[in-house]
C-alpha cells in the first residue's frame, strides 16, 4: 500500500514536470477520432446479428405459413393414426412428407429475391444474395429440424422408438426431399422431362419403401438410416455451397 | 484518394463481345458513361461491382483486385442498377432499414443515416408507405438514397435519372456532382445533358469499346469546326438528313434549321458553330438522334 502511495507520488511529480506539445496533443487526437471514425465504418456484424436481422426481414406471411405446417404436425399425425389407421411405423413417411414440404417454403423465399428484381441489389451489398440466401436457407431449416426432434422427444416413445431413431427417421427424408427440391430448382430447370421423371421415380420409390417395409424400422438397420442421413446432409450442404458459388460466379441470371 | 482501375476487360455473352478489351483509371469525381443502348454500358457497370466477372483483363480498387476484396469491397461501394427492385410490401423505411442491415452499417448509425436520405431524396412524408404504391419518381429518389446508405467510395449510378422530373433531375444532377468530390461516382445515361453538366470526365461508348474519353472540352475538341448550322427547306431538310448526321433541327417560319456534324460544309449556306456533347456523341457514335423524328415529322407534312 505504501509502495503504491510513493509510486504515485512520483508518477504524478513526473507528469507535472511533463511539457505537452500542443501540435502534437491535437496531431494525436486528430489521429484518434480519425480511427474512431474507421472504426465505426469498420463495423462487422456478428453472425448472431445477421442471423437476427434475417429474422426479422423474413416476411410475416413466410413466418405465418412456416409455423402453421409445424403447428399443425400434430395435427398431421393424429390424422394418419386415427383417420386413414395406418400403422405406426407407416405413420413416419406421412410425417416425413409433411416435414419434407416445409422445404418449399424456403424455396419460394428464394423465388422472391428473384421475382421482386431484388437480387442484383442484394448482390451488391456486404451481406450479399448468397450469404442472405445461405443464412435463411439455415435459419428456416434449423427450425424445422428443433422443432421435428422436440416432436419427437414428445411422440418417440408411443411408437416404441427412441428419441434418436424417431427423430432420424423424420429428418432423412426430410434432408432427401430438399436434396430433390434443389436439384430440381437449379439443374433441374434446364435439364427436360427426363431429368423431373428420375427426380419423381426416385422420390416415389423412397416414400414407398418407407411406407411399405417395416423392416427397416429394426434397430439393425439404424446405421443404414444414420448413413442415409448423412449422405443426405453431405448432398444438402454440397448444393448449397455450389448455389451459392454459382450466385457467386454470376451463374444464376441475376433479374 | 481512392482509385478503381479496369486493365483491358472484356467480356462476351455467346457470339456477342459486351465489352472489348476496356481499360481505364478513375479517381474521385464524376465520370459519365454515354452509349447507345447495347453499347455495353451496364455490362461494364455490372463488372465494376464485382455483379459480372471480365472474361479477360482484371479490375483494381486501391491497387487490389475487387474479386479478391469480395466484402470489402463491397462495403464501400454504392449501386443503382438500371432495373431497380423493391418488395412492394415494405415501406420505405422497412426497406432502407433492411438495406442498411445489409450493407451492414453499424446499428446506432442506421437511424442517423436514414433521416440524412430522407432529407436528401424528399420522401420523409413518404418513408410509412409501401413501396407498392409509390411513383416511378418516387422508386428511382429512393434508389439513389439506397446507393449513398454507407456513405460509398465507389458510386455505381445506371441511368439516375430517368423517371425523374426536371426539377428533380436538377436536384439530383447537383447533388451527384457535389458527391463526387469525395469519392468516384460512375454514372450512365441517356440524357446528354446530364453528363454535360455534371461529369468531369466522359467515356463514350459504342460496340462494347471506348471510342472517347477526357474532358468535355477534350471531347468536343476533335468536332469543332466539323458542326454547322443551315436553314433549308423541308424537301432539303429531308435530303441532308438522309447524307449526314443531325444533331438538332426546329422549325422556322416554314422551314428547317438543321444541325449537321459534316468534315465538310454541307451547303453553301451553313455556318460553322461551336460543338456541344450531342454534337461530339453523333461524330463518335454516329447515327442520328432525330432521324426518325425528322422522317416521322416530314411524312405529317411539316415540323411541329
Amino acid at each position: 500500500m505504501k509502495d503504491e502511495m510513493e509510486w504515485e507520488k512520483k508518477f504524478t511529480g513526473c507528469a507535472e514536470q511533463m511539457k505537452i506539445d500542443p501540435v502534437k496533443k491535437e496531431r494525436a487526437l486528430y489521429g484518434i477520432s480519425q480511427a474512431a471514425c474507421a472504426g465505426s465504418l469498420q463495423y462487422r456484424p456478428t453472425v448472431s446479428d445477421m442471423i437476427k436481422v434475417q429474422f426479422s426481414c423474413i416476411p410475416g406471411s413466410i413466418w405465418a405459413f412456416q409455423l402453421l405446417f409445424l403447428a399443425l404436425l400434430p395435427f398431421a399425425e393424429y390424422w394418419l393414426q386415427n383417420r386413414l389407421e395406418l400403422e405406426g411405423w407407416q405413420i413416419f413417411s406421412g410425417l416425413s412428407v409433411w416435414a419434407a414440404a416445409g422445404s418449399l417454403v424456403f424455396v419460394s423465399e428464394l423465388a422472391r429475391h428473384f421475382s421482386c428484381k431484388m437480387a442484383e441489389l442484394e448482390q451488391t451489398c456486404y451481406l450479399n444474395l448468397s450469404q442472405l440466401w445461405l443464412l435463411r436457407a439455415c435459419c428456416i431449416s434449423g427450425l424445422d429440424i428443433l422443432v421435428i426432434a422436440a416432436f419427437g422427444g414428445w411422440r418417440a416413445e408411443s411408437y416404441g422408438f427412441g428419441w434418436f431413431s424417431f427423430t432420424v427417421y423424420v429428418l432423412t427424408p426430410f434432408f432427401a426431399s430438399n436434396v430433390i427440391l434443389i436439384f430440381l430448382f437449379t439443374k433441374g430447370r434446364r435439364g427436360g422431362r427426363a431429368v423431373w421423371f428420375w427426380a419423381a421415380l426416385l422420390a416415389g420409390l423412397g416414400f414407398w419403401i418407407q411406407a411399405e417395409c417395416s423392416w427397416i424400422y429394426e434397430a439393425a438397420w439404424l446405421p443404414v438410416w444414420l448413413l442415409l442421413l448423412t449422405a443426405a446432409i453431405a448432398l444438402w450442404t454440397i448444393e448449397l455451397r455450389a448455389f451459392c458459388r454459382k450466385m457467386e460466379g454470376e451463374g444464376l441470371c441475376l433479374n | 484518394m481512392s482509385e478503381l482501375s479496369a486493365d483491358r476487360i472484356t467480356r462476351q455473352f455467346g457470339t456477342k463481345i459486351a465489352v472489348d478489351k476496356v481499360s481505364f483509371t478513375l479517381t474521385d469525381g464524376v465520370y459519365g458513361l454515354l452509349g447507345s443502348n447495347g453499347a455495353g454500358k451496364t455490362t461494364l457497370m455490372r463488372m465494376l461491382c464485382g455483379l459480372l466477372t471480365p472474361d479477360h483483363g482484371e479490375i483494381r480498387y486501391e491497387g487490389e483486385l475487387i474479386w479478391r476484396m469480395g466484402a470489402q469491397y463491397r462495403r464501400i461501394l454504392g449501386y443503382l442498377p438500371q432495373d431497380f427492385g423493391y418488395y412492394p410490401n415494405f415501406t420505405a423505411e422497412r426497406y432502407l432499414k433492411y438495406l442498411a442491415q445489409l450493407k451492414a452499417l453499424p446499428p446506432r448509425m442506421i437511424p442517423e443515416k436514414m433521416d440524412e436520405i430522407w432529407e436528401l431524396t424528399g420522401l420523409r412524408d413518404a418513408r410509412k408507405q409501401k413501396l407498392g404504391t409509390f411513383s416511378g419518381g418516387m422508386l428511382r429518389r429512393l434508389g439513389i438514397g439506397q446507393a449513398l446508405l454507407n456513405d460509398p467510395k465507389v458510386l455505381i449510378l445506371d441511368e439516375p435519372t430517368s423517371g425523374l422530373d426536371p426539377k428533380e433531375r436538377i436536384r439530383f444532377r447537383n447533388i451527384i456532382s457535389a458527391m463526387g468530390k469525395k469519392r468516384i461516382v460512375l454514372l450512365s445515361t441517356h440524357i446528354v445533358s446530364d453528363v454535360e453538366f455534371i461529369a468531369d470526365q466522359i467515356f463514350l461508348m459504342k460496340d462494347g469499346g471506348l471510342v472517347k474519353a477526357g474532358s468535355l472540352s477534350e471531347v468536343t475538341e476533335n468536332v469543332r469546326g466539323k458542326v454547322w448550322e443551315c436553314l433549308v427547306d423541308e424537301a432539303w431538310a429531308k435530303r441532308l438528313n438522309e447524307r449526314y448526321p443531325v444533331s438538332n433541327l426546329r422549325n422556322e417560319d416554314g422551314q428547317v434549321r438543321l444541325r449537321i456534324i459534316s468534315k465538310e460544309r454541307p451547303v453553301p449556306d451553313a455556318f460553322s458553330c461551336e460543338p456541344n456533347l450531342e454534337d461530339a456523341y453523333l461524330f463518335y457514335i454516329g447515327g442520328n438522334i432525330r432521324k426518325e423524328q425528322l422522317s416521322n415529322h416530314i411524312q405529317k407534312g411539316g415540323l411541329q
